[in-house]
């Protein structure tokens, strides 16, 4: 064989590896970038961090996770958090240790819900899906419809009742009947409760509808 | 094959044997750097995680807040509930391993007073400070709750 021959064959030889080693680091660059380990790793630390935020509550209180996991299973014991796909080994499970005090309890299990909710009753916190509803579905909190179709919803003694209706497709929101609002701004426009937001339960309601969209029959 | 030609294979031979190894080590190292870039994205900083697992000490009455029936007064913390028995039920670290989590050390910085909890050993990392009430016999004083925060220690 010729020096020009061995050369050639040579620099093939250096471009193959070059390309190698090019493909071996974007493969681990791309398999660590779509791997679920870093949302995982977050929704176990801060649901720990919810629940000592949640011991620290004096009474009773519910929170709800504010991302949606439908993708992950979670289990709640006395002492942990484990965040998992489903059919994940055990040994790639997300686990997070937090401590109660005395008398206190934790338990829950949830698995592909969009939304989770944490519950202080008494001295247990309960683990939960959020809006026992389907998706899709108008959340039977709302009740029936008057005969204008609005729908209204009394969030308690202390908050004002806020009014609901599907309009052209979409929902949208009103604290008195006059102004009305999309469910994609949370602040009220116009009126006696200009600028002011709604308690939270009616926040979570808002933004479930403006992520669902539940589409009324018969509009 | 001459000398000259046995030579340039030779020297090609351990080129490529070296390159070899200083390839697969830049990969593993590449890889090892991805890793530890994702775990610091993932990374709570302890100030926060502390300062959370601390809020139950002065809002808690299973802890030390003070209450008056169902009626708790944050910020308050009752004399009489501060010490041992009480942080032993507020906050025990025996499910982990003691020292492998957050152990603390609560002083009353005008009296002095001072508790910890069970596997607190004086290796503190940093302080909190919340300023509080402290309801005594006589009544309601103003001082400086200083929380020390001992991290993990060990593997």
């Amino acid at each position: 064989m010729n020096k020009k021959a061995a050369s050639v064959i040579m620099i093939t030889f250096e471009i193959l590896v070059v390309l190698l080693v090019v493909y071996m680091t974007v493969s681990i660059g791309k398999a660590y970038g779509e791997s679920d380990q870093v949302t995982k790793i977050n929704a176990a630390e801060e649901l720990r961090m919810m629940i000592d935020t949640l011991v620290a509550v004096p009474g009773d209180a519910i929170v709800s996770y504010p991302q949606e996991v439908s993708k992950f299973s979670f289990i709640l014991t006395q002492g942990s958090i484990s965040v998992f796909k489903k059919g994940e080994e055990e040994n790639v499970w997300i686990v997070t240790t937090f401590f109660l005090p005395e008398n206190y309890d934790a338990e829950g299990t949830v698995s592909e819900a969009n939304y989770i909710c944490l519950e202080k009753l008494n001295k247990k916190i309960i683990l939960k899906k959020c809006l026992d509803v389907a998706d899709n579905e108008v959340p039977p909190q709302l009740g029936s419809p008057d005969s204008g179709g609005i729908y209204t919803y009394d969030a308690g003694v202390l908050a004002t009742p806020l009014y609901y209706r599907y309009q052209d497709g979409s929902w949208e929101w009103s604290p008195d009947k006059s102004y009305w609002m999309s469910v994609n701004t949370i602040v009220v426009s116009g009126g006696e409760f200009d600028k002011q937001k709604p308690v939270q339960e009616n926040i979570q309601l808002i933004r479930y509808l403006q992520k669902f969209n539940p589409p009324i029959e018969n509009e | 094959m001459n000398k000259k030609a046995q030579f340039a294979a030779a020297r090609k031979t351990i080129y490529w044997m070296i390159a070899g190894l200083v390839i697969t080590l830049v990969v593993i190292g590449f890889a090892m750097v991805i890793a530890s870039y994702r775990n610091n994205l993932a990374k709570v900083p302890p100030e926060i995680r502390a300062e959370l697992i601390a809020l139950r000490f002065t809002s808690n009455p299973d802890c030390f807040a003070y209450n008056v029936s169902d009626k708790v007064l944050l910020g308050t913390i009752d004399l009489t509930k501060f010490n041992e028995e009480t942080m032993l039920k507020c906050y025990s670290t025996a499910s982990a391993g003691g020292i492998k989590t957050f152990n603390f050390r609560l002083k009353l910085e005008s009296s002095g007073e001072e508790i910890m909890t069970d596997k607190y050993a004086y290796v503190d990392k940093f302080t909190i400070f919340k300023e509080v009430l402290v309801k005594r016999q006589t009544g309601l004083f103003k001082d400086r709750l200083i929380i020390y925060v001992q991290e993990k220690i060990g593997v």
